[in-house]
This record gives C-alpha cells, sequence and structure tokens, in this order.
C-alpha cells in the first residue's frame, strides 16, 4: 500500500479488522479505512460535517483511488450477505452524509407539483448515510413517513436502495421506487444528480447542489441512467444523497392470522392477492411466514394484513417491544439463537422449529403502529443469520412455492433443515432496470435461518429445483444468491445491456474499475 | 451505550472488571495502563442475564492475583464498548470486542443545507435535520484479542 493520505475532514485509519453484520466478512484487514466526518476542524470554518466538508472528503477519498487504481467499498449497515460487499484496501464509513432536508416546491417540475398534489408528496433529499431509522424519526416529527422499508430500519438508505430491499406494500412498489432522484459522486470533484427523462425537479435543485458542495455537477434527465441508479449495485458512483417521497404520516392496523400450511385460502390469497377472507378492503401492506414442517394439524401459515390510516395519537419512535412484529422473520431467527444457543452443526428436530414458528407470530390485532414501528430494530444478533431471497413473476407463485417446499421436504429427509420459515411478500412493478420487481407483480420468498453448515446447500437445493421446474427467478441482490450471468439474462432480459450502458454514461472506465465488486463479476455485469 | 450487550459496560469502568468462569479461574479484561489513567468510580458488577450492570460494592482484587487467572487486553473504543464476547473460556480464551457506533440521534442544522440558497439562506420548507456524527455501523476495533499474559 502507498503512504496513507492525507484526506480532508476524515479519520484515517489504517490496518482496521472489519466485520459485516453477519459475519459474511469476518475480520478482514482493511487498510485505509476512512471515515469522512469523524475528525474536530476549526468551528469557523462549520466543522467537518458540513456539506461542503463532506463533498471535499469524498472528492479526496475518490483521487485516491483513482490515483491508486484502488476499487472503493462503501459497507453501508453491513447487512448485506451477498459478495455485493467485497472490500478490498479502502473502505469508506457513508454515516456522515445523513442529512436530511426537505426539496423547496420552487425546485419542483411543474409535472411533479401536480402529481405531488394529488398524494400530498413531500419529496425529501437525505444523506445516503442515513440509517432508515433516522429517516422514520425526522419525517415522523414533521407528519411524514415513508411510503415503504423493508423489514428492519437499521440499514442505511444508499445501501438499502441499492441493493433493492423491499417491504410489502401492495401497492407502493419496493423502496427504490419511492426514489425520485439520486445525487452521485462520480469522480474526484465531480457528481451528477440523475432523475427520470420526464423530469420531475428544475435544474436549480442540480446548481443549488453544485454550488453548496463545490462539485461541478452534471444533470442528467434519463429514464435509463435513472432506473440504473437506483438499484446500483454500488456501481454507480457514490450515492450522496437521493430525494425520497415522502407522504403524509399514516399508522397501520391489522391482524395476523394463523392457519394450517396448505390452509386454501391462504393460498388462494397469495395466488390472486385477493385477501377479502383476512379483512375488507385493499390491505397496504399483505404478507405471509409459512413454517416448511408444521404437520397437517399444527398451524404453519401465519397471515399478516395491515390498512392504513391517519394518525390516532401522536407520532412515537420504535421500541423493542413494539418492533418485533409479525412480519418480522429475523424475530424467529432470533428466538431460535436463544433456542439453539448459537450456530447449529447436529441434528434438529424439525418440530422445534415448527413450535418455534407458531410461537412466535402469535394471532391477534395489530396496531395501531407508525411504520418505523411495525418495521423497527431487529432482535436478531450479529452473526447468527444467513438468508436468501427468491424472487418470481407473482404468476408463478404458487408453482414456486410448492417447488421450494418440495426442495426443503427433500433437503430434510436428508438431514438437512431450514433453520427459519418462508417470507411470502408481493411488491408490484419498478421503475428501475434492476430491482427484482420487474413483472406486474412479483413474489419475494425469502429463506431465512440460523447460520449452520448445511444451510447454503440447503439454499442451492432450492435454487436448483426452481431451475429443473423451469421457473424464472432472480434473487435479493444483498442475500446469498443462486444466479449467474446467463440466469441474469434470462430473467432481466435487455435490461441487463441497459443498465450497462447507462453506467457508462454516468462514470467513466476508470470509475467503473474503482466503483466495482465481486457481485457484478458473478452474474455479468461488470 | 445504549444497547444490550453480553456484556455491557463503559469503556471506563474497564479499567478492573473481573468476569468470574464458571470452574476455569479468573478471567480479567483491561486496557494497558499506560493508556488509562486509572479506575474512576466504583465498579460494576454484571451478572448472566442482567440487562444492566449494578453499581457499586467492593473490588475483589484477589480474583485478579489467583494463580491460573488469565489477562485480556481491551481495544481502546472512543464511544464504548458495544459487546465483548469471551470464548473458550476452559482453554485458552479469546475475547472478541465490538466498540459501539457513534450516536446516530438527527439534531437541527439549518444553517447547513445542502439545499439552501447560499444568497438567500436555507432553502424553504423549515428545519433541515441532520444527523450531527458518523454513522460509524461497522465492525472497527471488532478484534480478536487472545490472551495478554501481562
Amino acid at each position: 500500500m502507498p503512504a496513507p493520505p492525507t484526506i480532508r475532514n476524515t479519520l484515517v485509519d489504517e490496518d482496521v479488522s472489519f466485520s459485516t453484520f453477519h459475519h459474511i466478512i469476518a475480520e478482514q484487514n482493511i487498510p485505509l479505512y476512512l471515515t469522512p466526518g469523524a475528525v474536530a476542524t476549526n468551528s469557523l470554518s462549520g466543522g467537518a460535517t458540513t456539506t461542503r466538508a463532506l463533498a471535499d472528503a469524498i472528492s479526496d477519498v475518490l483521487q485516491y483511488c483513482f490515483d491508486h487504481k484502488e476499487p472503493l467499498c462503501v459497507p453501508g449497515a453491513t447487512w448485506s450477505l451477498s459478495n455485493i460487499l467485497s472490500p478490498k484496501n479502502v473502505l469508506v464509513d457513508q454515516g456522515a452524509y445523513n442529512k436530511v432536508v426537505p426539496v423547496p416546491q420552487s425546485m419542483w417540475s411543474a409535472d411533479y407539483k401536480t402529481a405531488a398534489a394529488a398524494k400530498k408528496a413531500a419529496p425529501y433529499l437525505i444523506g445516503g448515510g442515513t440509517k432508515i431509522a433516522s429517516i422514520n424519526r425526522v419525517l415522523g416529527k414533521s407528519k411524514l413517513a415513508l411510503q415503504t422499508s423493508g423489514a428492519n430500519d437499521g440499514h442505511l438508505l444508499a445501501g438499502c436502495v441499492a441493493t433493492g430491499t423491499h417491504g410489502s406494500a401492495l401497492d407502493i412498489g419496493a423502496v427504490h421506487d419511492t426514489v425520485l432522484g439520486v445525487y452521485l459522486v462520480t469522480a474526484p470533484g465531480k457528481a451528477v444528480f440523475v432523475q427520470p427523462t420526464k423530469r420531475l425537479f428544475e435544474p436549480s435543485l442540480a446548481a443549488t447542489l453544485a454550488q453548496n458542495t463545490g462539485l461541478s455537477t452534471t444533470e442528467l434527465c434519463d429514464d435509463d441512467a435513472y432506473g440504473a441508479a437506483i438499484v446500483g449495485l454500488g456501481a454507480m458512483g457514490f450515492v450522496h444523497s437521493m430525494v425520497v417521497e415522502a407522504v403524509p404520516l399514516y399508522e397501520f392496523t391489522g391482524n395476523v392470522k394463523a392457519l394450517p400450511l396448505r390452509d386454501p385460502d391462504v393460498w388462494n390469497a397469495m395466488a390472486t392477492l385477493d385477501t377479502s377472507k383476512f379483512g375488507p378492503g385493499r390491505p397496504y401492506h399483505f404478507s405471509v411466514v409459512l413454517s416448511p414442517y408444521a404437520d397437517d394439524h399444527a398451524n404453519g401459515a401465519f397471515v399478516t394484513t395491515l390498512w392504513a390510516r391517519p394518525p390516532s395519537r401522536p407520532f412515537a419512535d420504535p421500541t423493542f417491544a413494539t418492533s418485533m412484529s409479525s412480519t418480522d422473520t429475523t424475530r424467529l431467527i432470533s428466538k431460535l439463537v436463544d433456542v439453539f444457543g448459537g450456530p447449529v452443526t447436529g441434528p434438529i428436530l424439525a418440530k422445534v422449529i415448527s413450535d418455534q414458528t407458531a410461537g412466535q407470530y402469535t394471532p391477534g390485532k395489530v396496531g395501531p403502529l407508525f411504520p418505523g414501528q411495525m418495521f423497527g430494530p431487529t432482535t436478531l444478533p450479529p452473526g447468527n443469520g444467513r438468508s436468501t431471497e427468491i424472487v418470481v413473476d407473482h404468476k408463478s407463485t404458487v408453482a414456486a412455492l410448492d417447488v421450494v417446499l418440495g426442495a426443503l421436504a427433500s433437503e430434510r429427509k436428508n438431514g438437512r433443515l431450514l433453520l427459519g420459515a418462508i417470507g411470502v411478500r408481493f411488491v408490484k412493478k419498478t421503475r428501475s432496470l434492476l430491482g427484482m420487481n420487474i413483472n406486474d407483480m412479483n413474489t419475494y420468498i425469502e429463506l431465512p435461518s440460523l447460520q449452520s453448515d448445511q444451510i447454503t446447500q440447503v439454499h442451492k437445493a432450492c435454487w436448483s429445483a426452481l431451475s429443473n421446474a423451469g421457473i424464472t427467478f432472480t434473487c435479493h441482490w444483498g442475500q446469498e444468491y443462486g444466479m449467474n450471468a446467463q440466469s441474469v439474462r434470462g430473467y432481466y432480459g435487455d435490461r441487463v445491456d441497459r443498465w450497462k450502458q447507462a453506467r457508462a454514461k454516468v462514470l467513466s472506465p476508470e470509475a467503473m474499475a474503482v466503483f466495482s465488486n465481486g457481485l457484478l463479476a458473478n452474474v455479468g455485469l461488470g | 451505550m445504549n444497547r444490550s450487550t453480553m456484556i455491557r459496560v463503559a469503556s471506563t469502568a474497564l479499567a478492573a472488571l473481573t468476569l468470574v468462569a464458571c470452574g476455569a479461574g479468573n478471567i480479567v479484561l483491561r486496557r494497558p495502563p499506560a493508556l488509562d489513567t486509572g479506575t474512576h468510580g466504583p465498579p460494576s458488577t454484571c451478572g448472566a442475564g442482567a440487562n444492566e450492570c449494578q453499581s457499586g460494592g467492593a473490588v475483589d482484587q484477589s480474583a485478579a492475583t489467583q494463580s491460573g487467572t488469565r489477562f485480556l487486553p481491551l481495544p481502546s473504543c472512543p464511544n464504548g464498548i458495544a459487546q465483548i464476547v469471551i470464548t473458550n473460556v476452559g482453554g485458552a480464551p479469546s475475547a472478541s470486542v465490538q466498540c459501539a457506533a457513534p450516536n446516530n440521534t438527527p439534531s437541527d442544522n439549518s444553517n447547513d443545507n445542502p439545499l439552501a440558497n447560499p444568497t438567500n439562506g436555507p432553502a424553504a420548507g423549515g428545519a433541515s435535520p441532520t444527523n450531527g456524527g458518523a454513522n460509524t455501523n461497522k465492525g472497527r476495533s471488532h478484534a480478536t484479542r487472545t490472551e495478554g499474559g501481562r
């Protein structure tokens, strides 16, 4: 490694031991661990966390990476289970890029003013390093909320969006579908603000960012560049901030119902999204947890149906008590950690898993809870979880679930168990190029498990069974995946080439080398 | 420090924290004396299953001087320690120490709105709440320290 660089407004640590949350990466030595904003500066200059200071910092980081041809890893909250996080010599902590500010109406395009008025939307410029929990808190205090989020709130915005994180809000889409524009730092001193071809924001937004960051900023109004940038896989530049569309604060009420694994009402609801058996009217959120080893007489399908309504009480933050929501499969894994006491290698009775699952998803009323309470902090301790999430066209829901359950049954006969349950969620079509939700409606089948020596083999068995059944699928970019270049092209079609072409519009070849990772190489996107 | 941990302590109280391992001799976690100014405040006693440590009482110094006591060093954590996991207690123990992240509480800083008009002050729309510091959700100093042997 060259001598440690001087990077403005940044704490430069050498030889730092780095681990990700799930310990996919465990104690890897990082020669240069850079934390912009984490230094004291002359207070008269405004400190190290001002917009200008942080722009200077990332500009210097990129200068170093460009000069020394070093890939840059931005790990976010380190939750990813895939090799989208594949740090080499330089890692930058994005946490200081966490400002949350409303976009003034003077910067909204005329078209967007009309669209926003219809749903009383409020676009916010939010730093890529902002934790979802912080966004919930800041917006909540302004009587606003995110339209959807993941099952938990510990992600940083950039990583959450870049990997395609979603909820199960039937008529919203994934988190990336609530992003209206992205501000990317693409080279030392250079940035681009990307938004759809039919602009949502006036040029004054990019111009103001340029003035306040000091970065030479280009405005790019291009549907494919926008579609590539929102699910950017960590490969479109440093995500300085995003414009996220917030809506008036709402609260959830609903219910959890526990039924047998093969209950026809559950399967009909998953197949048709007609949820009338679970409550009147179109729900905001609908998801199902399936307990794959439940016997015929036990409850093995746990249905959560939530409706949104205006708040009935003042805004409140989540607590651990309320965050243990019925939609959170990590809650089950957390409980299994307690039961099994850590990583498991020996034979485990499937009945124990079924009983624990049934115990975690007790039926009854849910709410009222604010979105940040419903999808709050994870209860999962670090280093215990593994997961894959399979995504199929909603039309293939029943077939795909049958195949997955069959594969799990076969694996069980060979003594290999999923130490968890199956989460089933539904997300409508995306505007992004590589969001997993490319179909009109999409079914996400998550297989979270307690870490074991067998779990990857169990996941692989599910992927193989789906392939053998001719069911086209993809996997969550931030979890263990079963795709290669061929299968990615099979699922995404010409979106692969469009994503690559859009990336080339935003980044120079030199920048592409800096913003690269192991995932891109594995699936033919590099 | 406000998170549940296996061993929940303030870094300043760690200078002489002793843990009694069942039938395996004592383990002492402490930072090299040259890095600290010494002990401060009452010691804390942290029992298994407790969410909070109990302060007060006297330090049983004999635990740190008994034959067979193992000494493990601790890293410097600017924001305190989130978790200490001691493994292989009965053999050659090691401690995996995870430092706590800085506070991520958003604060109001309307003078530094990236969408403010530089000539006219903050952008329209009111407050521009920001998070004050770096959100270091990393495993920095998540170092496995083996037996110090001092």
